[in-house]
């Protein structure tokens, strides 16, 4: 489980992704939102299998690790759990610096599995593309008794360490001599009126384009070259994919919520259009800015977190009826998963409660046009759909 | 003027197994938290688990062991008041025969 301040972080996007021992454990990866530094980065919580001789944690770390990758979450990760071994002092932490992972919690090892006559490190903290501030150090706790004990009500310590989080190309534009320049002199008549428009001439002044593809685009001279002529092929302004870019934002702007950071987020979607080399970069970039614009609107706004109020009695617990709810939810989510994509952004708008009008201008049909594909969407839908659910 | 950029900030990160409640249940023969037994009382450690959450008011916590029933029933509404969200990955069915 990942637990985030909502003042401070929010949850993008999260998964489970089953370990391929067979068991029915998961590694639970996200991608983490810094409201602060307008940053993102990815999170792994892990709790290793044990074996004797650590092969099964190394098994599940390189996987874990892998995952990250494979999966595109980007260079800047946090990983942290109970790895059931003292990584430290395992053979394993090579490979963990090889995969450029460092570990972020105090280096004087101290055991943070205290019961059952035994005293073992069995949990830590790895960053990745991330600076560890301070590391705080694990207490002693004497073998006997051991844990757990009135503060520490588990046989395992907290571990805790201090990361920095680096400014968001959005935060940073602000600290660019161009942006100093731009907004001291206030709007120019070559500036493009059009509010996508404005954007490109900031980022563009700003040389975003370099700063982003250097966190997204990993190490590799070719690839992060690539990945910048990419980026500059959406924003400059006779680049060959701009009206993609514009027409990106401008769905964007249509779904996301009043006041999102649409300049984060045009630069989030080009970051992950531009992270591997596609053939037609253009329509890949508008799905994923109008799926972050999605998100965002299904998301809480940052900040907002739900007073309960106490005199309201929760209802009876009834684990028939949440097993219900839950296998039927999770058939419709996969129904919905099965749709291609024209049909999914209708039926989500549409369960938004936006009009035929707006979501054909959205997607840039008819109302008419629009209206038919859900109602057959619809129907379609409703015939897999068993009555149980309905 | 330009407003102040701020410079690089932390966040305070947590990882903690919390020792599944099952676990934790009094076991025939040697039972290995025999000297701790007294802290173990479940409704009791929820409540001092999620009091040292949050006095240590991470901003980002990871948590091992705690199964999504628990989640439920004992530490959504209270971490949610206190400010945190959750992502959660339920086990899943075996694939093992």
């Amino acid at each position: 489980m990942i637990l985030v301040r909502t003042d401070r972080l929010g949850i993008v996007a999260h998964e489970g992704v089953p370990f391929l021992d067979g068991s029915n454990r998961v590694a639970l990866l996200a991608t983490v939102r810094s409201w602060r530094e307008k940053t993102t980065f990815a999170a792994a919580c892990v709790h290793l299998e044990w074996s004797e001789d650590g092969h099964s944690q190394a098994m599940e770390l390189r996987y874990v690790l892998g995952l990250l990758d494979s999966r595109g979450y980007g260079r800047r990760a946090i990983v942290a759990g109970d790895f059931n071994l003292d990584l430290g002092a395992s053979p394993l932490n090579a490979e963990v610096a090889a995969a450029g992972f460092r570990i972020a919690t105090a280096p004087d090892r101290t055991a943070t599995f205290v019961a059952d006559g035994r005293a073992e490190r069995l949990d830590d903290i790895l960053v990745r593309g991330l600076d560890v501030m301070r590391a705080a150090p694990v207490p002693v706790v004497p073998v006997d008794p051991g844990l757990p004990s009135e503060t520490v009500p588990s046989d395992h310590l907290p571990v805790s360490a201090e990361i920095a989080l680096p400014m968001g190309a959005a935060r940073a534009l602000q600290a660019t001599p161009a942006a100093d320049a731009a907004r001291a002199n206030g709007p120019t008549e070559t500036k493009p009126k059009s509010s996508a428009g404005k954007m490109v001439a900031g980022l563009v002044a700003a040389g975003v384009g370099a700063l982003f593809v250097g966190h997204h685009a990993g190490d590799d001279g070719a690839a992060k070259a690539a990945a910048e002529n990419c980026a500059r092929s959406f924003l400059a302004q006779t680049g060959p994919c701009r009206k993609a870019f514009q027409t990106g934002v401008r769905k964007a702007r249509q779904i996301a919520p009043a006041g999102h950071d649409l300049e984060q987020l045009a630069i989030d979607a080009l970051a992950a259009t531009c992270s591997e080399p596609r053939e037609n970069p253009r329509p890949y970039f508008v799905k994923v800015a109008i799926n972050m614009a999605l998100a965002a609107r299904h998301r809480s706004p940052p900040g907002e977190t739900c007073e309960l109020d106490d005199t309201i009695e929760s209802p009876p617990w009834d684990p028939v009826r949440q097993y219900s709810d839950r296998r039927c939810a999770e058939l419709i989510g996969r129904l919905l998963c099965s749709l291609d994509d024209s049909k999914a952004v209708i039926v989500r708008l549409r369960a938004d409660r936006h009009s035929f009008a707006e979501i054909a201008e959205s997607v840039g049909s008819t109302p008419e046009a629009v209206r038919k594909t859900f109602d057959r969407t619809c129907d379609a839908l409703l015939d897999e759909i068993p009555s149980s659910c309905q | 003027m330009a407003e102040p950029v701020p410079s690089p900030t932390a966040v305070r990160v947590l990882s903690w197994n919390v020792l599944c409640p099952e676990y934790a249940l009094p076991r025939e023969g040697r039972d290995p938290y025999q000297r701790s037994r007294r802290w173990l009382e479940p409704r009791d450690r929820f409540s001092r688990l999620v009091h040292r959450l949050r006095t240590d008011n991470a901003d980002l916590v990871f948590l091992q062991e705690v199964p999504t029933q628990q989640w439920e029933r004992d530490l959504r509404h209270v971490l949610r008041a206190a400010g945190y969200e959750a992502a959660i990955a339920p086990r899943r069915a075996p694939t093992r025969s």
